[in-house]
């Protein structure tokens, strides 16, 4: 394929018109030794079906058995609607929206995305997106460093490992010291907060677990409580975070209308109370009236950003995770009050399972809590043998040493209850 | 246009899921009493967005010369590409030989693009790309036992390069530009020490301009031990014609949503890959995918900055730049390198008849002009709104903020002569508008969706809900 279109002839009167004999002395300010003399050694070109074949050929060397992981990534059922919008040009092909006059289909979509956001969350404010789950806690770790003055934070053991390692890097290059917080029986565990600025939870936490945001609350009264979710989902039949008077809620909202895709892109969300609006990372769409008073949205506050304030700029984040927000959009405008629904038989799936799991002997419930979609089991050897052709869980015991032969299994509305039975089958066997 | 909670009527919603006689294992006290998302039935919803798209403007509308983002058509085929069902993987599932091998063949390409040794796909975009970057500098120097803490940029620079500095809490330090648009070799030397880290260096800069000095600037780098970065957002015209590893750069970001055509999604998905010299290799982000024995596999580094996403980046994108690497091949990467910098001349070439250009030389994929020479006050933002009016979205403006009332102007390899022509000619009419009629100008959009935008007023009493 070859998408760009001057002809030779349109190329002659163009050279004609700058003035200039051919192509190359367009680039003569490139000093001549770093001219490439060689073609790049990359594949010739392909014609469109070509390419799908090849494709095609590289996808199948991918194998997609009954699966149950979860733990970060979540395969939810996408409704029509979502590829039928997003895929749509004027969304799909356009910039961040400098330009707000013919950007309002962009705006707007954000403005509802913000809202529905504060809606499930509860908080005040909740921007346009950021990179993803662990990048928008990372922010949220920093934002709350330069809140509270104190370059330390707690953060619980029950968090996503994969984001504790984000964390240790963005901490790294802050400066920032993370202390570990233990967990007990799958919870979170006691902690000191003198000298830090915020403890960081995740809830639902990485075992599938409803962490106790009342208590964890109570202990933290002078720091920042900064609560991820890797699951938002559940947040359709929990109790919003402003009930627990958190302060910072960040998520990975790749379950709202997102495919897998190997976990990513995947739709950082971050939202906070009302205090810290001027101090929040990234684009945020508000709105304002036009010329003639009629309603319009445009990015706003931008004097936090790095466009405007550089090196004083509350990040570094430009370009963000803007047509995953508006599937995510979509999405929760396609389910509306339907979605605490779907959450509900995420839920009762989950369950199911785990009743049909504890009758079997050789396979546990290793923490005995209220969990929305996930939960941890431990299974004998010989039975989790009997399972080669399913996918059964994440094996924890590579992040937490303590948990040698234990899975973290979800289910999704994706798994049928005759999944579940297959499972069930093939272990007692 | 009304929003979506203005639409929704209780009991509407015909997206209904089905449950099963289970009861839950959570707590009353633990649940939400309430969930007022909006109620619309599918057809409202799929109306409401497709109005809405019907007020936004994309690279599929029209010309969209955004400078320094790249806006190029991005082929549909990609689309379908990224939409494989057999790709749609679980990121823990070892079942993933197909997807390892789009990343590594895909890290393949860009070392051969750029003249890099290795690089990681982690970043999600540009910025994160840059950040990534300064992190292994300040890896580097730490396993090195040396303290150094400013970073030189040139004052030319993207907003993102002092930003993601100054999370690493190194010190940025300007260098100014020369009266030709590049580094001032002489600012760069006196403000050269021990201390210096290194150097982020957009190469062509956002003048459009490639620095003809640019081995000497890396090498007055490189003799004090530092380390130079290139923000390679603008790597269109160099595809294929010059390597970056060639000209002494250490590190490097590339933008695929830019140069390699994913689409940018109103403000992304992007991808931000991080390449570097082999030296660096073993600080890139944990995990990377590499070849063992004919066997692709994860791979740790004891020297690793760590992890800087959830999983493994943004793979949808990966495979998409994939997909167009591979249709075009190899002499469609020059190709688009030689019709890109085509282009900006021939439009640099007709738009200085009406339009005050302040470094007439060759440029690269973008040129700079002003609005020093427009009469009755009229300014560019001003310009910018008038052009949509004519069917075109506007330049990137007020940047570089080195040029006063800056215009910059991308056209990209994929847009017509035609197109071009009639940019130009839409230039040219609003230049005698802003002589005659300067109204139209100050009180544009005339045609738009919606009429010019109080942003001050946005800011001043911020509404960021439709519940505040």
């Amino acid at each position: 394929m070859d998408y760009t279109p001057n002809t030779d002839e349109d190329r002659e009167s163009m050279l004609r018109e700058i003035g200039v004999q051919g192509i190359m002395d367009l680039f003569k300010d490139i000093p001549e030794n770093l001219i490439q003399k060689s073609a790049l050694r990359i594949p010739d070109q392909l014609s469109e079906f070509e390419l799908i074949r090849e494709l095609e050929k590289i996808s199948i060397k991918n194998k997609k058995p009954l699966s149950f992981l979860g733990g970060g990534n979540y395969n939810h059922h996408i409704p029509s609607t979502v590829n039928a919008i997003i895929s749509r040009g004027e969304f799909s092909t356009s910039y961040t929206p400098y330009q707000p006059e013919i950007s309002q289909g962009t705006l707007q979509a954000i403005f509802e995305y913000q809202s529905m956001i504060c809606e499930l969350t509860g908080m005040d404010v909740s921007n346009a997106s950021m990179y993803d789950g662990a990048t928008s806690l990372a922010e949220a770790m920093i934002l709350a460093s330069k809140i509270k003055g104190k370059k330390q934070v707690l953060v619980s053991q029950a968090l996503n490992p994969f984001y504790r390692e984000v964390l240790e890097t963005y901490a790294r290059a802050s400066e920032i010291k993370i202390i570990k917080i233990d967990i007990v029986d799958g919870l979170t565990s006691d902690f000191e907060t003198e000298g830090s600025s915020a403890i960081i939870v995740q809830n639902p936490n990485f075992f599938g677990l409803i962490e106790n945001l009342e208590e964890i609350r109570k202990k933290a009264a002078d720091i920042l409580l900064i609560s991820s979710t890797t699951e938002p989902l559940s947040w359709a039949m929990l109790k919003p975070f402003s009930e627990y008077d958190v302060d910072i809620v960040t998520a990975e909202g790749q379950s709202f209308g997102n495919p897998m895709n190997f976990g990513g892109p995947g739709l950082g969300i971050i939202a906070t109370k009302q205090a810290y609006l001027r101090q929040i990372p990234g684009r945020l769409a508000g709105e304002t009236v036009d010329i003639h008073g009629n309603r319009g949205f445009a990015l706003t506050l931008c004097t936090r950003e790095q466009h405007i304030r550089r090196e004083k700029a509350t990040s570094n984040i430009c370009t963000n995770e803007g047509l995953c927000a508006l599937a995510a959009a979509v999405y929760l405008a396609t389910y509306g009050r339907n979605l605490g629904r779907l959450a509900q038989l995420n839920n009762q799936l989950a369950v199911y399972f785990t009743c049909k799991l504890s009758q079997i002997e050789g396979v546990d419930l290793v923490f005995d809590k209220p969990f929305f979609n996930e939960f941890v089991i431990r299974i004998r050897k010989d039975l989790l043998s009997k399972l080669s052709d399913i996918e059964i869980g994440i094996s924890l015991e590579n992040y937490y040493p303590n948990l040698e032969g234990c899975y973290l299994v979800c289910c999704t509305e994706m798994t049928s209850k005759e999944d579940i039975d297959r499972v069930i089958d093939e272990i007692t066997q | 246009m009304k929003l979506l909670n203005e639409k929704s009527k209780q009991g509407r919603s015909s997206f209904n899921v089905g449950l099963l006689d289970i009861q839950t294992n959570i707590p009353d006290d633990l649940q939400r009493t309430e969930l007022n998302l909006p109620e619309l039935p599918e057809v409202e919803v799929v109306r409401h967005y497709t109005n809405l798209s019907n007020s936004n403007f994309g690279v599929d509308n029209g010309l969209y010369p955004l400078g320094s983002c790249t806006m190029k058509y991005n082929p549909k085929i990609n689309e379908i590409a990224a939409n494989i069902s057999q790709f749609n993987l679980h990121p823990l599932s070892h079942h993933n030989r197909g997807t390892l091998e789009i990343i590594y063949q895909l890290q393949q390409y860009l070392c051969e693009i750029t003249g890099m040794h290795a690089f990681s796909t982690q970043p999600a975009a540009g910025a994160h790309g840059e950040l990534t970057g300064i992190m292994i500098m300040k890896a580097w120097f730490e396993k090195r036992g040396e303290q150094r803490t400013k970073v030189i940029i040139p004052d030319s620079c993207h907003g993102t390069n002092p930003a993601s500095v100054s999370l690493c809490r190194f010190e940025p330090v300007h260098v100014k530009s020369s009266s030709s648009g590049g580094v001032d070799l002489e600012d760069l030397r006196q403000k050269m020490s021990r201390d210096v880290v290194g150097i982020m260096i957009t190469n062509p800069n956002t003048l459009g301009i490639f620095d003809e000095n640019i081995q000497e600037i890396t090498q007055t780098i490189h003799d004090y031990g530092g380390l130079c970065y290139l923000d390679g957002a603008n790597m269109n015209p160099m595809l294929g014609v010059v390597k970056p590893g060639d000209f002494g750069i250490d590190i490097m970001h590339l933008n695929l949503h830019k140069t390699f055509s994913t689409p940018h999604g109103g403000g992304g998905p992007g991808s931000g890959p991080v390449g570097v010299v082999k030296d660096l290799e073993p600080f890139l982000p944990n995990p990377r995918i590499s070849m063992k024995k004919e066997k692709l596999e994860f791979e740790q580094s004891e020297d690793s900055i760590g992890r800087v996403h959830s999983f493994y980046g943004n793979f949808g994108i990966l495979l998409r730049a994939y997909s167009y690497i591979r249709s075009i091949g190899a002499s469609g990467l020059r190709n688009i390198a030689e019709n890109a910098v085509l282009n900006a001349n021939y439009m640099k070439e007709k738009l200085k008849k009406h339009y005050h250009l302040p470094y007439d030389r060759i440029c690269q994929h973008e040129l700079v002009i002003d609005d020093s020479l427009m009469p009755n006050g009229v300014t560019t933002n001003d310009i910018a709104k008038r052009l949509m009016d004519f069917g075109f979205h506007p330049p990137t403006i007020y940047f570089p903020l080195i040029v006063k009332g800056a215009m910059l102007i991308e056209p990209t390899e994929t847009e017509t002569k035609e197109n071009l022509d009639a940019f130009v000619d839409a230039m040219k009419a609003i230049k005698e508008e802003a002589e005659n009629e300067p109204e139209k100008l100050t009180k544009a959009p005339l045609n738009a969706s919606i009429g010019r935008l109080d942003i001050v007023r946005a800011a001043r009493k911020p509404k960021l809900t439709w519940f505040t």
